[in-house]
């Protein structure tokens, strides 16, 4: 679970998937059939870890995940060489996550588009030193504090923009008997470093600052703490802190609707207290399945708001249960007598059908489509939730699949809510074309000529009640895909914003709440992609993104909402940067005037 | 670290048995004592009481925490009886009861309303070594983990442990900083020996070669680092040669009888042990699984001699053969791990002495396991997964044919009886045919209230401070059964004074057992007699009497 948790994290920021088509696959094969599928192609994933100042990076770490679980081999490591070269082969075709680390860089921070790879792509990763942060703790005495676990928190990038909480090194950094501490490998950004308190997981055994609240530098509580900038590879020393003997206050209750099926044997509930707002998770605890009173207490906690949050992960291909997220505040004394009701997740299995061009009737320059290589495409699912309870946190609302050699797709987890499809996949030959809910029996039509249609859940979404297990979602794809690649340019004498976001909006009338064919994307160079389009007639639009708009935290459109799209409709109409689209045209260098 | 981090969590699933909360009803005992240094009091330092072991689990009970005084003093009020750890937190000193145990402290028994007085500290200042770690370019190893040992038993060189784990790590500068430690002498070193009996384990570009300080790989031409109470020592720096490689080692996993693949089934794999039965010494679940042609890949295996075999998951028919290999230099292909289907058990839990319903209902807590004895051949590391459903009916399956020990726990009230078949008793060891299909088997538990209070006597010299023990109270006769305490074991606290409660009317053997003093020749030539104790329904009370004059003083 931890590691599906990780990728999940890992894959946060954006959809925006490779574009890159990768080499000549292995042709033919629709993933319709059910015979037994081929032994898989082979092969490898190979690259370079550079430095920033362009050294290359020798004995860095590469991790490989499978974006798709299958067993062995999911999960592989590679070091580099003197060269800062290195190889993963013998690799099944498939989609892989890959990150490099070496002790004390930090992964240049690049959209995720760069993150999953196939057979033989090249990879180059740019490594960052990190920063370091270090100082003393000492007590009101003047003598030093020991062995207190050390915590960084990154609250928001050098510009100064709210990031999704990053915890750094939990407790891993102590001081020492000096009282020194030392943390580094930072990436740049602005950081609250705290000391004392309890860990959100405790690793090995307790410290003896477990039953203080944290004190925050210089000698604050969180709300009083200063905020430290660390440039990129920057050692900021100096950072000394007064420790505080604070108690902070308890939060406590109980969980209630705990599964009673012992085939989750020595399952334990996890309670989780996050800040809000913000998802930082402050502190967890697991109660055992066998512990009758399902309690629990949090103690040590601050004064703030926090959101509890109780799960059972119930193992693979299992439904979890989790409860609803109750808000707490502390202020001055305990909270008492919280419920979590846990109650079974919601899952989402749905089927991919095909809607392939015979090849005779494709246009010349659809001739070199190929099938769509279902191994190597995600499909990503996303909460629909413009104003989700805690905005920052983005983990509960993104989930992604690949598809089985039969064309299913499987979401399990997930809380109630509106679902939709991301429409970006990674082969530009393939768009989802459409995406319905039908039943399994077929219906026909000639006898029932007003049978009303399938619902458009393209353009509504997919609504799951909780605990509700839908099945009955088919996902039509079709060749043919248009693509446009372009560049923004500002008009004389102008500079272009430092962040755009483009949208991709169709013209059509029919269309505009056709959300499958809305896109969207964020640039810092004015370059934009959009791939995976139907045919048709579109129009760019380029808008400046707001300011306190962190990097990588949207998950939702802007088209999704349906003021902000009518807004956008109106806004691109005016503007009327027009393009139409034919099947499988290659649109490249498409220049795009800001502010026109 | 991976590995052992997985088997620790593994251990904990299975034992499984954490402190449970105390009562709820107001207590009134207390603990206090003072904390010294030179016997002068050590103020401001943070003394913590908590349920022994299993604190890693992440359920955080009730912890007690207290400051000392400018006297040197704490206390803590308001304590709910049961057994605890009173742990002086204060990292840069030596607590005399340290060194090997993860909360250096001492045992306390705590009864209901008791006064617990004068449990004191003597402290001394430790001592620090410091040093740098470089790699065979002369650039500092980031994050690297140093090693210490001290002279233990038999003046051989064993680990230091130290709670403080980070402080092992070597810093972004390749410094590292080790203090709090007892005078005496140490070796520093970095890396990993052969055949030493651990696997790396999913690392990738090999392992650093075991060096010693001051640039050695041999235990024996190591420098000994002489640290002095409150003394540092520095400049302990060690250039480590270049990495050395790790293999791969392939192989799949099939039905021995048909010869399939098992997919989707988790192997596992640990160092073989050399010995007239060779066995498996530490092994790790990597949490892969075999895919769809039943393969499975062991990554960064260093060289030495292993065994692969499956990880049943519970409820699996299958039992496995340990496939042995040798990694020398190259990678390994085509191991065939051979699964075969075994035995099973079944049957009911039942619980004599109650008709309580709030304790009937806690036999789905009861474990019911079944291991092999007097293995012949190395076998796989089998665990006891917990069994029982909410009706209290269990199934074991996937059991190795061969004389077989059957067993039970649960925590208090419940302890294991006996268990039947058709209403006869079965013998403590049974013997399993290959495939058989035991049904019918019932497990008897029972709901004691008795209580065994304890002293533990010391007469003829004194013990050394680590000295600590458990009492393993075994019922007599049947297939008998062990009382468990709370948190697994019944620990005998600082004053000797032991309880074992929830105990089942019968005839009982009091087992006095050391832990946790492997460093100590005094404990290790200790014996202490067995002592039987028939308890019924209330309270019985038992002196056990450790004579140390019986034994030689033998020195090294």
């Amino acid at each position: 679970m931890t590691r599906a948790l990780l990728l999940v994290l890992l894959l946060l920021p954006s959809f925006a998937l490779a574009q890159e088509t990768a080499p000549n696959k292995t042709p033919n094969k629709t993933p319709n059939k059910t015979e037994d599928p081929p032994p898989k192609r082979k092969g490898s994933i190979k690259g370079k870890v550079m430095s920033d100042d362009g050294q290359p990076l020798e004995s860095a770490n590469i991790n490989l995940n499978a974006a798709k679980y299958s067993g062995m081999g999911d999960w592989r490591q590679a070091q580099t060489d003197d060269e800062g070269n290195f190889v993963l082969d013998g690799l099944a075709s498939g989609l892989y996550h890959l990150s490099a680390s070496t002790s004390a860089y930090v992964e240049a921070e690049r959209p995720l588009e760069q993150k999953f790879y196939r057979l033989g792509d090249v990879v180059t990763f740019t490594l960052v030193k990190g920063g370091v942060i270090t100082g003393r703790v000492t007590n009101g005495l003047g003598e030093p504090v020991i062995a207190a676990p050390i915590r960084l928190e990154r609250v928001s990038d050098l510009e100064g923009r709210k990031i999704n909480s990053e915890w750094w090194y939990g407790q891993q950094r102590k001081t020492d008997d000096r009282g020194v501490y030392r943390v580094y490998g930072l990436p740049a950004g602005r950081y609250v470093v705290s000391v004392g308190g309890k860990a959100p997981y405790r690793h090995g055994s307790s410290t003896a600052y477990e039953s203080d609240t944290p004190t925050f530098y210089p000698s604050a509580s969180r709300e009083g703490a200063t905020e430290i900038t660390v440039n990129i590879g920057e050692e900021v020393r100096g950072i000394d802190i007064r420790y505080r003997h604070e108690k902070g206050h308890s939060i406590s209750g109980k969980v209630t609707g705990a599964p009673a099926d012992n085939s989750l044997l020595s399952y334990s509930i996890q309670v989780e207290l996050h800040r809000y707002p913000g998802n930082a998770l402050e502190m967890s605890l697991y109660i055992q399945a066998t512990d009758p009173t399902k309690s629990f207490e949090f103690i040590t906690v601050p004064d703030g708001e926090y959101e509890l949050i109780a799960n059972v992960y119930a193992g693979e291909n299992k439904d979890s249960y989790q409860s609803n997220r109750r808000r707490v505040t502390v202020k001055g004394g305990n909270v008492t007598n919280v419920e979590l009701r846990l109650s079974p997740l919601s899952s989402i299995e749905a089927k991919l059908e095909w809607e392939a061009t015979p090849e005779k009737e494709r246009k010349a320059e659809c001739q070199t489509t190929r099938p769509l290589n279902a191994e190597e495409t995600m499909f990503w699912l996303v909460k629909d939730d413009p104003k989700p309870a805690n905005p920052l946190s983005v983990d509960a609302v993104l989930r992604h699949d690949l598809p089985t050699e039969k064309g299913e797709l499987k979401y399990q987890n997930l809380e109630a809510g509106v679902y939709r499809f991301s429409p970006r996949l990674l082969d530009e030959a393939w768009y989802i074309k459409s995406i319905l809910a039908k039943d399994d029996a077929p219906k026909p039509k000639a006898q029932n000529p007003k049978l009303p249609p399938p619902p458009d859940l393209g353009k509504q979404g997919i609504a799951l009640k909780a605990g509700e297990k839908r099945k009955d979602i088919v996902l039509t794809l079709a060749n043919g895909a248009a693509s446009v690649r372009g560049r923004v340019v500002a008009e004389k004498d102008q500079a272009l914003p430092s962040r755009l976001r483009i949208h991709l909006v169709p013209a059509e009338k029919e269309a505009a709440d056709d959300l499958l064919r809305y896109a969207e994307q964020k640039t810092k160079d004015g370059t934009f992609t959009f791939a995976n389009l139907a045919p048709g007639k579109y129009w760019l639009l380029a808008r400046r993104v707001p300011d306190d708009e962190a990097d990588g935290k949207r998950v939702n459109l802007l088209a999704w909402d349906v003021t902000t799209r009518k807004t956008l409709r109106a806004e691109a109409e005016a503007t009327n940067n027009a393009i139409e689209l034919t099947p499988c045209q290659r649109v490249k260098e498409h220049k795009l005037t800001f502010g026109k | 670290m991976t590995t052992r981090y997985s088997l620790l969590l593994l251990f904990m699933l299975l034992l499984g048995l954490t402190g449970q909360a105390q009562s709820d009803k107001p207590a009134m005992g207390s603990i206090s004592g003072r904390i010294t240094v030179k016997q002068q009091p050590l103020p401001g330092i943070t003394v913590t009481l908590e349920a022994p072991a299993m604190e890693s689990s992440g359920q955080p009970r009730k912890a007690f925490s207290a400051k000392t005084d400018s006297d040197g003093r704490y206390r803590f009020n308001g304590v709910p009886k049961g057994q605890y750890v009173v742990s002086p937190r204060a990292a840069a000193y030596v607590v005399p009861t340290g060194g090997v145990m993860i909360r250096p402290g001492k045992d306390v028994t705590i009864g209901e309303n008791e006064q617990l007085e004068n449990i004191d500290f003597e402290l001394t200042k430790g001592g620090v070594i410091t040093g740098k770690i470089t790699d065979h370019t002369g650039r500092p190893l980031i994050q690297q983990r140093v090693r210490l040992q001290t002279r233990g038993a038999g003046n051989r060189w064993q680990n230091y442990f130290s709670p403080n784990y980070s402080m092992y790590q070597t810093d972004d500068r390749g410094l590292f900083r080790l203090y709090g430690l007892p005078a005496g002498q140490y070796l520093v070193s970095v890396g990993e020996g052969r055949n030493d009996g651990s696997i790396t384990f999913g690392r990738p570009g090999g392992y650093l070669p075991l060096t010693y300080y001051p640039g050695t790989p041999d235990e024996a031409e190591a420098k000994a680092i002489e640290v002095t109470a409150g003394g540092e020592v520095t400049d302990i720096d060690i250039k480590v040669g270049k990495p050395e490689k790790t293999y791969e080692a392939r192989g799949r996993i099939i039905d021995a009888t048909t010869g399939t693949p098992l997919i989707g089934v988790q192997f596992a794999y640990g160092t073989v042990m050399a010995g007239s039965t060779p066995r498996i010494g530490g092994f790790g679940v990597p949490g892969e699984r075999t895919n769809a042609q039943g393969e499975f890949v062991m990554q960064s295996v260093k060289p030495g001699k292993y065994a692969v075999f499956m990880q049943a998951d519970a409820g699996s028919d299958y039992y496995s053969e340990p496939t042995v290999f040798d990694v020398l230099e190259g990678d390994i292909e085509g191991l065939e791990v051979k699964a075969y289907r075994g035995a099973s058990i079944s049957g009911i839990i039942a619980v004599e002495g109650t008709n309580d319903p709030a304790i009937l209902q806690r036999v789905k807590e009861v474990r019911v396991s079944a291991f092999a004895t007097a293995p012949t051949t190395m076998q796989a590391p089998s665990f006891g997964l917990p069994t029982a459903n909410p009706d209290g009916t269990f199934q074991l399956t996937g059991l190795r044919p061969g004389k077989t020990r059957l067993s039970a726990s649960a925590r208090p009230p419940l302890q294991f009886l006996r268990m039947e078949r058709e209403g006869i008793e079965l013998p403590r060891e049974i013997e399993l045919t290959a495939g058989e299909q035991m049904t019918g088997v019932k497990v008897v538990m029972g709901y004691g209230t008795g209580v065994i209070r304890g002293q533990l006597n010391v007469v003829g010299g004194t013990l050394p401070p680590e000295a600590r023990f458990i009492v393993l109270a075994n019922r007599v006769g049947g297939t008998g059964g062990t009382v468990l305490g709370p948190s697994g074991n019944v620990q005998v606290d600082t004053r000797g004074k032991f309880v074992v409660e929830g105990v089942f009317p019968g005839e009982y053997e009091l087992q006095v057992v050391p832990i946790g003093t492997p460093g100590a020749p005094a404990m290790q030539r200790l014996r202490i007699e067995k002592q039987r104790v028939t308890v019924g329904l209330g309270e019985v009370t038992v002196t056990i009497t450790v004579n140390l004059g019986e034994k030689k003083e033998g020195q090294q």
